[in-house]
């Protein structure tokens, strides 16, 4: 049971890191996928921060359980942005 | 009053799960070898001022030391050495925490024990202390004095091991913690970050305390050395399982819990050796999850009601060798949060906390339901320990500032991904520094307007000025989105971070 959660697990992380790389090369905006749990914003994939000279700070829920922290998420299009949330639902439903 | 009924006992008997440990060790050992240890201490008697130095460069660089390089430090006698080592242990703190202090506050919310540890006044058998346990309503009590009238934004939570205060009441006790918003003079009050100090706890537990939602969890090994270990903690308890305590972080982090935190109770067995078991923790930590400890505390042993043993210990820590406990390992691990309570009084604390603290609490009560019935004096019976300073948290914070430091109520790592293996990363690389000292400026501004003294604020501002004059020529690109934020946060705004 806990190789299948740790499988599952490691399977969620691969496909967010591939998401917040492709959103990096696309759109220049950083991205990094945490687990909400209460208060706490627990990194879960995606950008690690490289200091203060480029801080993400901008906390936006996924759904109830993942959120995504970034810098500069109102530059992505509207429409471009409901897609990539339609899609991390999508992603975190079947593996997280 | 009777501590341990038949149903606790039963409770305690099915505690501890050993496959959930032993899984751990290697060939029936865990990593902490008396002997070994022993050995590098005794091999490493070459502390020639060369070698020191390239140790120190090392940590310098902000990697965690070998235990042969821990040894050698710890072997040093020559007294200018040791001030050598001093003042690099400080220069390690400025440079991967600034010149800032986090503070926080104990609240201790039951004191019934089934354990039975020869040091501790909570234990079973001490039938002086008066045994109490924190109804919910008397939680929330406690914490609007110390969100609304001190002014804390950060609790650690503390424990007995009993079923009554078993892992679901620990988690209702910090989702009141974290309900509980007072108003103040301009703002308003809240515990922001409940860190845990609990007994260990199984892998499914752990998981009801990750989903809460809590800062970091912590587990004290008291003493790294086995036969001291069977000997302070009797048989038959569930403490006296050196494997499942020892393995407990292991568990959180394999829950999910990534923010972990160690210690060892200073006085129980010698002091070199049990630096070396932190160590070692450390590192088999970090091999195995990529994530070493958060915080490494050092508590001293301190006089406790009805506990001749703390009197009679031959391993009590001197002053001396205490400063040199805090420098070596501050230098072995660079990276981690240090921990100094209010157990030391006042003169200790001002004179080790330049060797590298970075964190400490102040206005403390340890009194099970101290803070809300606002009595002034300790009470022994109502205590684990004795403290030795209990200046409140405006005279620290106010020489705190005078010494210049700046107190922070920093909370936002762990609220935006700043935590485990991305928050290593940035303390190893040094980059954690300017969020420490920005966030630090934006929540000391908070407590100034909201809590402080007259002459507290005074000093605090002389502060604040020269921190931001640093920000302004240092981080020139971030300068006006942080001041941006600090403007907000004067006119009232709260809980504004990087």
């Amino acid at each position: 049971m806990e190789k299948e959660i740790s499988i599952s697990e490691n399977r969620l992380v691969e496909k967010l890191n591939r998401i917040s790389a492709f959103i990096k090369k696309k759109y220049g905006i950083r991205v990094k996928f945490v687990e909400i749990l209460g208060k706490r914003w627990s990194y879960v994939a995606g950008e690690k921060e490289d200091g203060l000279s480029s801080p993400l700070t901008e906390r936006i829920k996924i759904d109830e359980r993942f959120g995504l922290i970034t810098d500069r998420w109102e530059e992505i299009p509207k429409k471009e942005k409901n897609n990539l949330i339609s899609l991390l639902q999508r992603v975190i439903k079947k593996y997280g | 009053m009777a501590t341990v009924g038949p149903s606790a006992l039963k409770w305690a008997r099915g505690v501890v799960k050993e496959k959930e440990y032993k899984r751990y060790m290697e060939k029936g050992r865990d990593f902490i070898n008396d002997e070994e240890i022993w050995e590098r201490l005794k091999k490493n008697k070459d502390h020639s001022p060369q070698k020191v130095r390239a140790i120190l460069d090392k940590s310098l660089s902000l990697e965690t030391l070998e235990p042969d390089e821990t040894a050698t430090l710890l072997n040093v006698e020559d007294k200018d050495l040791w001030e050598e080592i001093f003042a690099v242990a400080g220069e390690v703190k400025k440079k991967v925490y600034d010149n800032r202090i986090v503070t926080f506050a104990p609240l201790y919310c039951s004191n019934f024990c089934v354990n039975n540890c020869l040091y501790c006044a909570f234990r079973r058998e001490n039938r002086v202390e008066k045994r109490r346990r924190l109804t919910l309503e008397e939680v929330r009590k406690e914490t609007e004095v110390l969100a609304g009238k001190v002014g804390h934004k950060r609790l650690i939570v503390v424990y007995g091991e009993h079923p009554l205060s078993d892992v679901h009441y620990i988690a209702d006790t910090i989702r009141t913690i974290y309900s509980v918003k007072m108003k103040t003079k301009r703002g308003y009050g809240e515990i922001r970050r409940v860190n845990v100090n609990a007994a260990p706890m199984s892998i499914e537990e752990l998981r009801i305390l990750k989903e809460i939602g809590i800062g970091t969890y912590q587990v004290f090994q008291e003493t790294y050395h086995h036969k001291t270990y069977k000997k302070v903690h009797p048989e038959g308890t569930i403490k006296s399982n050196y494997q499942w305590r020892l393995y407990s972080l292991h568990r959180a982090l394999e829950a999910g819990i990534d923010d972990v935190a160690i210690g060892a109770l200073f006085g129980l067995y010698d002091w070199k050796f049990e630096v070396m078991g932190l160590l070692y923790h450390t590192r088999d930590l970090e091999e195995r999850f990529g994530i070493g400890p958060h915080t490494i505390s050092f508590p001293r042993l301190e006089p406790a009601v009805n506990t001749p043993f703390i009197q009679e210990t031959k391993y009590k820590v001197s002053d001396e060798d205490f400063k040199k406990i805090i420098a070596v390992i501050r230098l072995s691990v660079p990276y981690t949060g240090m921990i100094l309570t209010a157990r030391e009084p006042a003169h200790i604390r001002r004179e080790v906390i330049p060797l590298g603290v970075t964190q400490t609490d102040a206005s403390t009560k340890i009194g099970i339901g101290a803070y809300s019935d606002r009595y002034d004096e300790q009470e022994a019976e109502r205590q684990q320990f004795l403290l030795g300073d209990a200046r409140s948290l405006d005279e620290v914070i106010r020489e705190l500032a005078q010494k210049g430091y700046i107190t922070s109520f920093c909370t936002a790592g762990y609220r935006c991904g700043r935590t485990g293996k991305c928050i290593m990363n940035l303390l190893k690389q040094g980059k954690e520094r300017w969020f420490c000292k920005v966030n630090a400026i934006l929540t000391f501004r908070e407590w100034l307007d909201d809590f402080a003294s007259q002459e507290t604020k005074r000093v605090g501002e002389e502060i604040i000025e020269k921190e931001i004059e640093e920000v302004k020529r240092q981080k020139p690109s971030f300068y006006h989105k942080f001041m941006e934020y600090y403007e907000r946060v004067k006119d009232g705004e709260r809980d504004l971070y990087f």
